[in-house]
């Protein structure tokens, strides 16, 4: 070969080369090959506290140092649920649901995809409180000066603990939640189901929030 | 195991000989850009941190996609920046992968080696890492399968208080921070990049970072030719209501993606865990013999401190120190945890008092005696020193052609004496067949060689021979026919001279000695 042809047989394979990796940094790569519409189930939610709570005794508080001192402690777990849908009528999934962690004790997190057929449909989510046992059902005890001092580190305290309780169940899931509704699933939709946390009730969201 | 990893090199040696042989007749062999593979990803990452500084000057974390779409509806500073730092990034794949290929085929990652082959792994890592980044940065479909298929890994390690993927449901807007720690991630990922980068050459003397300013400069100017005549689009906005069956997707950073999806999160952990760890065992299931080769080691008694085997040694691993027998100032000491056993620096002692054991000048010059002393050998004949991982594979060729091949390591542990001794045994022409300079597996060796026959580079080929009768060629494992074509070549020249005689009585040791103490240290 001639240094000319050589020369261009170079640059014609380093064209060829060059074209060929761009090519592969943008082709079509199959994202999502089914095409059925999905139905999402996705939230994060405070599960309730099931427990005892007890009024400590004035012995009981004095072997607590000052600093760790609660009037009213209590012992429990998180609550387990379980959530169950249904497509017209026919059940499509039921599961329990606990909270995370090691020790439940974290948010539950509940993230499930379910492919339903396009078209019209009745769906049904349910999100239930697991039963609870006679023995845990003691509820909660509010607390109660108990005869103690009101000295300034405990002084007004027992209201505020009361508080704090509430405060956390207030923010807890409710112990069952329902919502049936009427879709219609296009091909490639995703429909969300999650919990809206103002309304403390699962909502149905078709289309995203504004970014 | 160890069979399965000697399969690869093979294949590697045979397919990288073929493709480096039909390069080199493309480019020649100074801007081959196979054997430039390591370099060519520093080019790429410097093209990457140019755009990349541009193109973060118009980044907006609160607006991800909306920033990055008028950057590429913008032809002159923005689409083609962005198709260059695109491509860039895919070039810094292609090139680690040739790389790689060739650092396995010429078994170049056991011992003090292991150092580059693990870090280069890591830096595998933190590039494919910065891609990941770099495609969610964008938030389009692509970048949104990237980030959903990620998030899915990582919320199968219980590391997490709150699973990552939460992100991505479209429950809420995606917030501002994951763009922020993104960005972050992929700014700052590069800073470590350097780091390991000066691990992974930090065992070498020398190293080569850039290769020949025209090659580097013709590679980013294509890429950028080729971001300006096919200009980048923007895929759709991700959206979480929405899958999209087909994405615009980089293989190069995604190539993953269609063997994870649809296999649950620990599998996909345990394949790549799987494959990681063979390949970070790779130096230690490839020893084989070439491994316990011995380091070199000085013959202090020899040893004149003239400094050149410490000069020579790609390795850093020879250390001159101080010495305390009135003989010269400093004695050499090779580090035998750096050592490779490549042997350059027997080529470089001309009193022959350095090499690794049994391959220093001396053995050398024992073995090319019992090589001239075979009563097969011809005088006038042209002797073709060729190196075990280059033109031997031509042998045959080189036979037929008419030339006897006397085998080396390397070229670059050849030392000159034995050049000399095999044409004053008789040898019509010496032909050294040395690698490409860029292709040597032990880095130097053509380069000192050809500096020692033709620039008096110590230890020199002396002057008293017949410079007529000596050439040197490069030709690869692939290149058969150059190397056919070199010996002609020397076999034309000297076809006018007359045929040596042979020197019985000679003692080049005894001579090199002289030599050696003559000259000053």
């Amino acid at each position: 070969m001639t240094k000319r042809l050589v020369q261009l047989a170079g640059a014609v394979v380093a064209v060829a080369a060059t074209l060929g990796m761009v090519g592969l940094s943008r082709a079509p790569l199959s994202a999502y090959p089914d095409d059925t519409p999905v139905l999402r189930l996705a939230w994060s939610a405070r599960p309730e506290r099931i427990e005892r709570c007890r009024t400590l005794t004035d012995a009981e508080l004095a072997d607590v140092p000052a600093h760790m001192r609660q009037r009213v402690q209590c012992e429990g777990r998180s609550a387990s649920y379980r959530l169950s849908v249904s497509v017209d009528g026919r059940p499509a999934l039921d599961t329990l649901v606990t909270g995370g962690g090691a020790r439940s004790d974290r948010p539950v997190y509940v993230f499930r995809e379910l492919d339903v057929p396009a078209g019209q449909h009745e769906v049904v989510v349910r999100f239930e409180r697991e039963k609870i046992s006679e023995a845990e059902a003691g509820g909660s005890v509010e607390g109660k000066n108990g005869g103690v001092a009101e000295d300034t580190l405990m002084a007004g305290r027992a209201p505020r603990e009361a508080e704090e309780r509430r405060r956390r169940q207030g923010e807890a899931v409710p112990p069952l939640m329902e919502l049936t509704t009427n879709i219609s699933a296009a091909v490639r939709e995703v429909m969300l189901v999650t919990y809206d946390i103002d309304r403390r009730a699962l909502v149905l969201r078709t289309r995203a929030p504004s970014q | 195991m160890p069979a399965v990893v000697e399969g690869i090199e093979r294949a590697g040696r045979r397919l990288l000989g073929a493709a480096d042989a039909f390069t080199n007749r493309l480019y020649g062999w100074r801007y081959n850009p196979l054997y430039q593979s390591g370099t060519i990803v520093v080019v790429m990452f410097l093209a990457l941190i140019g755009t990349g500084l541009w193109l973060l000057l118009f980044y907006r974390v609160g607006d991800p996609w909306g920033s990055v779409s008028r950057l590429t509806a913008n032809p002159w500073i923005g689409n083609w920046v962005r198709g260059l730092h695109r491509y860039a990034s895919a070039g810094a794949i292609v090139a680690t992968v040739l790389h790689a290929l060739r650092m396995v085929a010429q078994h170049r990652f056991w011992g003090p080696r292991a150092l580059a082959w693990l870090s280069g792994l890591v830096l595998v890592g933190l590039v494919l890492i910065l891609g990941w980044t770099g495609y969610v940065m964008v938030w389009d479909t692509f970048g949104q399968r990237l980030a959903i298929e990620g998030a899915r890994f990582l919320d199968a390690l219980p590391i997490l208080s709150e699973p990552v993927g939460r992100a991505f449901t479209g429950e809420r807007a995606i917030p501002g921070a994951f763009f922020f720690l993104n960005l972050f991630v992929h700014v700052a990922l590069p800073l470590g990049l350097g780091l390991v980068l000066w691990v992974h050459v930090s065992r070498l003397a020398r190293p080569t970072l850039l290769p020949p300013k025209r090659l580097g400069w013709t590679l980013v100017g294509l890429l950028t030719a080729v971001a300006i005549l096919w200009p980048l689009s923007m895929e759709p906005v991700a959206d979480p209501f929405y899958r999209p069956a087909l994405v615009t997707a980089d293989y190069f950073y995604a190539f993953w993606l269609p063997f994870s999806r649809g296999i649950p999160a620990a599998y996909a952990w345990l394949g790549g865990g799987l494959v990681v760890l063979g390949l970070l065992l790779v130096p230690r299931l490839s020893r084989g013999e070439r491994a316990t080769r011995p380091a070199s080691e000085v013959d202090e008694s020899i040893c004149t401190g003239c400094w050149q085997c410490y000069h020579d040694c790609p390795y850093d691993a020879i250390r001159m120190l101080e010495r305390h027998d009135g003989r010269a100032d400093v004695v050499a000491r090779v580090a035998p945890d750096l050592c490779v056993s490549c042997g350059i620096c027997a080529g470089s002692c001309a009193p022959m008092g350095v090499g690794p054991v049994a391959r220093t000048g001396r053995d050398q010059l024992e073995e090319v005696r019992t090589f001239l002393g075979s009563p097969a050998r011809v005088p006038g004949e042209v002797v073709a020193i060729t190196c075990e991982y280059g033109a031997l594979n031509a042998g045959d060729a080189l036979r037929a052609a008419g030339a006897v091949v006397y085998p080396v390591d390397c070229a670059g542990n050849l030392h000159t004496s034995v050049i000399e001794l095999a044409i004053r045994g008789g040898a019509g022409g010496v032909l050294v067949l040395a690698c490409p300079p860029r292709d040597c597996r032990n880095r130097e060796g053509p380069k000192w060689t050809g500096e020692r026959i033709y620039h008096d580079r110590d230890a020199e080929l002396q002057s008293r021979v017949d410079r007529r009768r000596v050439a040197m060629a490069y030709a690869g494992p692939g290149e058969g026919r150059e190397a056919v074509e070199a010996v002609r070549a020397l076999k034309a020249s000297i076809a006018a001279l007359a045929v040596p005689e042979p020197d019985a009585d000679l003692d080049l040791v005894a001579i090199c000695e002289t030599t050696a103490a003559a000259e000053p240290s």
